[in-house]
Parts: C-alpha cells; structure tokens; sequence
C-alpha cells in the first residue's frame, strides 16, 4: 500500500475513492455476486434519471429487462461464473444501456462502448464492474471520414464532364465482371463506341457545343441502359465503353440497335458531318466465350479493332469482332 | 527443454479440440445474435509447437503481418491468447460482422474495437468451456487488439509452447479460415496436460 493511503483512515480512502468515482465523465457500476446492482455512479444517474436508491439492490437483468439473454448479460455472468473480462464494442451494439445525453430527449441513446470486467473482494467472491464510455463523439467523426471516403472515391470514378463513370473505374468493374463470368460461366459483352466525325463538330459548333453534345449523348446511353449491372463510361475523347454482364453476343448487338435508335432521337444537328445531318456513331462490340481467359485490355482492344472496322466500312453501323480482319458480321 | 514435454497423446488432442469446439460452439451463438444471421465457428485440428518451431508459424498462418486480438488468462495455467486472422482477413470478417460496406480500406478505429469484441467473445467461450470441463477457474484481461509482424506479436518470450488452433469462421455464402493461438510457459502446458488426463478419466 502506497505511504499517504497508510497515513489515511480507512473510511477516508474509502470517501476519497467514491468521490473519484463519482467524478469521473464515465458510467460506473459494479454488480454483486448474485447480479444486482451494488454501486451505480452519479455519471449513470445523470445519464439515466434513475437514482441510486431505485436502482441499487435490484437484479441488473429485471432493471433491464430488454438485456435478458443479451450479450451484456452473458458477459455480466462470464464475470461472475467464469472470471472473464470482455468488451461490448459500439459497432457491434451501439446502445444497450437506456442512457441519454440529456433526460428531456429521450429518443436518441449515448452510443456507448462497454467494459465488463471481473473483479474479486478480500475473500474472493466475484464482482463485476462496468465501464461505459460515451462514443458519441468519435462516433459521429468516424461517420463524417467514412463519408467523407466515400464522397471522395465516388470522384475519383467519375467523369468530370458528363458525370458518368471514368476510364478506371470502367477497368476496375471490367476486371470484377471477367472474374465473376468465369466463376458462374456466364455470357459477357463489351461495346466501345464513338461518335463520328467529332472533330468536324468541335471544329463547326466550339468547344462549348462539343462539351455539351457528349453530355447528351452520355446521358442518352446510360439511359437507354435499363438493368443495373450495364455500365457506361467514357473511354476518353469521345469515345464510351459499356459492359454488359450477363449477355451474350445476340443480346448486346440488340442493345446496340436501341442504342443507335437513341442517339438518333437525340436529333443533334451536324451539318459537318460526311455521314448524317445528325450526330451518328460508330460501334465494336465483343464478347467473352465461356471458359475462356482473356483479360480486360485484350477484351477492349478487340471491340476497339472491331470499332474501327466500323469507321472503315462508312461509319454509323456496329462491327462484331472476328478474329479474321475485314470481315463484316 | 525436452521433447517430451511439448506433445498431447491423440486421445489428450481430441479431448481439448472436443472441449474448445463446445466453447466455439457457444462463440458461434453469441455473434449469430448480434449480427443476426448464422456464423458457425469449427475447430478442426491443432498443433503443439515450441519455440524450436517458430519458423513454421509464419507459414502456418500464410502471412507476415497480422492485425490479432489478444487475451491473458490466469488460473491453474497462465496463457496469453489471440486470436489471428491472415492479413487483410481480419477486415473481411469484421466487414460482415458490421454489414456495412467499409470503404476506406483499414482497420480504424471502430473496426478494430468490433474486431476486440468478436474475439474476446471466442477467446472468453474457449477458456469458459476449459474451465467447465477442466474444472478449474480462470480470470481475465480484457481484450487488446495489435498490428504487426508474427514475431513481433506473438512471440514476447524466449521459451514457451504454443497450441495452435485452426479454426473455421462461416458467414453465410463466405468462410474465413483463422488461428487461435495460445501460449503458455512448459509448466503451465504440462498442468494442462494433467487436467486433460483428469477429464478423460472422468468422462471415460
């Protein structure tokens, strides 16, 4: 024993230790060998509105009875049966005590991280002593990085001009969807596209109008694409790509049909165009055979050679891609 | 340190995979209930190995760095537990505890007190069931998560033995394989042994 708790009365250590207890910004109880409440600071009175007359003598479990068969009360028994510490995390849990941080609103709970810890007396019986911290605090910042992260992440895939998602994200998703192709030997289809005689567009209407036109014409693609799994992106320029999971060859050259339907809707004049009045594209499409393995760029390489077939042969028509070159589908 | 003092017979082996698969067994209830859908927990096997063998851990546990949870008990065998998942495992597994899409990509703070609770709730079920079926009691500390090298971690003193548990996490449609470990000093693994002895006699 420490020299100035020696000098000390036992009934002054003992008031030396209640008040620093009392005082301290953190819930304390300690629950006695049968399981009631033996102590209860005033830090949990504040936070409860329950006195320590109303609560101490009575069985932890009946004055909560929504913690029975609670992870709180198999820990409050590891304590005393086994000796065992353990902690009651706040992800895990949020709020199991009904504490608040102030008593006239009662609707939001202190999140609260437990400590749950064994303790013996002079002859050994088993107590158990409770420790709740309020997280409230590190809660809420901890949410504000998360979403913070997420705001962040949700930039970093996205095309700033038209808002639809970027090149990386586009070969991060690809990669995801080769591998679950394989793992279900499932159908996948890529298309690149690109919009004809951009430059002439650029070159007639500025750059303004050609910014514009490629927000259009995103916003048409990512509409025309119904089920959620589609993705567009841009590719770069004006060129897009679009990842179709589930879909065999036949089913994206149907999608690309739709797609060409819309664009023409659009109607976006184009006066410099050797093609069409209008903005027109030019399509590769490419698929994944089953069991076969091809990486993502070999993929997007073929629909792009299958593109340019596409601007070869007159431009504003689709190009399945074939290993043989110069070969129409 | 002899040889003989760091092996179980097979009948001693299975009655302490029999005693900690009742205790993960209990594990596997408690985190059903909190997180609401059935995570089943196995033990299928473990190993002695003593401080001669610690080169094999690394390769037993198939990764360098681990983020393990630990716990001391003491009682009629001083042991410090943990409870370690390969690197970047840990994240999956508290990941499905909070089924939540976690997207900054490390453990943080939160993470790292859920990932303390799951395993001071399997390491508290095995040592309850040890000190059931052993008949002996055990106290505590509470959990205290670490980040680091295997050697770094685990390894605090020169001489000890070390059982190692394979133990199989299944969540739904995912299953993470991981390692309890606990070490313990000669004396504290021959008492153990002895205890063993007992319950099989026992129960035989």
């Amino acid at each position: 024993m420490d020299m100035r708790e020696s000098e000390m009365s036992i009934d002054d250590a003992y008031h030396l230790h209640v008040t620093s207890t009392n005082k301290a910004p953190l819930g304390t109880v300690v629950v006695n060998p049968e399981g009631k409440i033996w102590f209860w600071n005033r830090w949990m009175v504040a936070k409860s509105g329950l006195s320590w007359q109303e609560v101490v003598g009575k069985k932890f479990t009946d004055q909560f009875s929504d913690l029975s068969n609670s992870r709180l009360e198999s820990a409050i028994n590891d304590a005393l049966r086994h000796g065992l510490s353990s902690l009651l995390a706040q992800s895990l849990h949020r709020s199991p005590l009904p504490l608040f941080h102030t008593l006239s609103d009662t609707t939001t709970r202190i999140q609260q991280s437990i400590q749950v810890i064994a303790i013996e007396d002079r002859s050994h019986q088993r107590f158990c002593l409770l420790m709740i911290n309020d997280v409230s605090i590190a809660v809420r910042k901890e949410q504000a990085l998360r979403k913070q992260a997420e705001q962040l992440r949700s930039i970093a895939y996205m095309d700033a001009l038209t808002g639809i998602p970027n090149r990386r994200r586009l070969d991060e998703y690809l990669q995801d969807e080769i591998r679950r192709a394989a793992r279900s030997d499932s159908p996948l289809s890529v298309i690149m596209l690109d919009v004809d005689q951009f430059k002439q567009y650029n070159d007639n209407y500025g750059h303004q109008a050609g910014d514009f036109c490629l927000q259009r014409i995103s916003h048409a693609l990512k509409a025309a694409l119904q089920r959620p799994a589609d993705l567009v992106a841009r590719y770069g320029g004006e060129e897009f790509a679009i990842i179709l999971p589930d879909t065999p060859l036949a089913g994206a050259k149907l999608i690309a049909e739709n797609l060409f339907k819309h664009i023409m809707n659009l109607a976006i004049p184009h006066e410099a165009s050797s093609v069409s009045n209008y903005i027109t594209l030019s399509m590769g499409v490419t698929g994944l055979q089953s069991k076969t393995h091809i990486s993502g760029s070999i993929l997007l390489s073929q629909a792009d050679q299958a593109l340019h077939q596409s601007k070869h042969d007159g431009r504003n028509r689709l190009t399945v891609f074939s290993e043989t070159p110069h070969q129409k589908s | 340190m002899s040889t003989e003092l760091t092996k179980l017979t097979e009948l001693q082996a299975d009655a302490l995979i029999e005693i900690f698969n009742i205790g993960v067994g209990h594990a596997a209830n408690s985190l059903s209930q909190i997180v609401g859908e059935g995570v089943s927990l196995s033990i299928p096997r473990l190993e002695i190995l003593d401080s001669s063998q610690i080169e094999e851990l690394s390769s037993m546990i198939s990764s360098k760095r681990i983020c393990p949870v630990s716990q001391d008990f003491s009682g009629f065998i001083d042991t410090r537990a943990f409870l370690v998942f390969p690197e970047g495992k840990s994240m999956d597994v508290v990941r499905r505890m909070l089924g939540e899409n976690i997207g900054i990509g490390d453990l943080g703070e939160m993470e790292q007190e859920a990932l303390s609770e799951i395993g001071n709730i399997i390491l508290n079920s095995c040592i309850s069931a040890m000190s059931d079926s052993l008949q002996s009691s055990f106290q505590s500390t509470l959990p205290v998560f670490h980040r680091g090298s295997i050697d770094n971690v685990l390894i605090s003193e020169n001489h000890f033995v070390l059982i190692m548990l394979h133990i199989n996490f299944a969540i739904p449609s995912d299953r993470i394989d991981g390692n309890l470990i606990f070490l313990l000093s000669a004396t504290s693994f021959n008492g153990l042994a002895a205890k063993i002895d007992d319950f099989i006699q026992a129960i035989s």
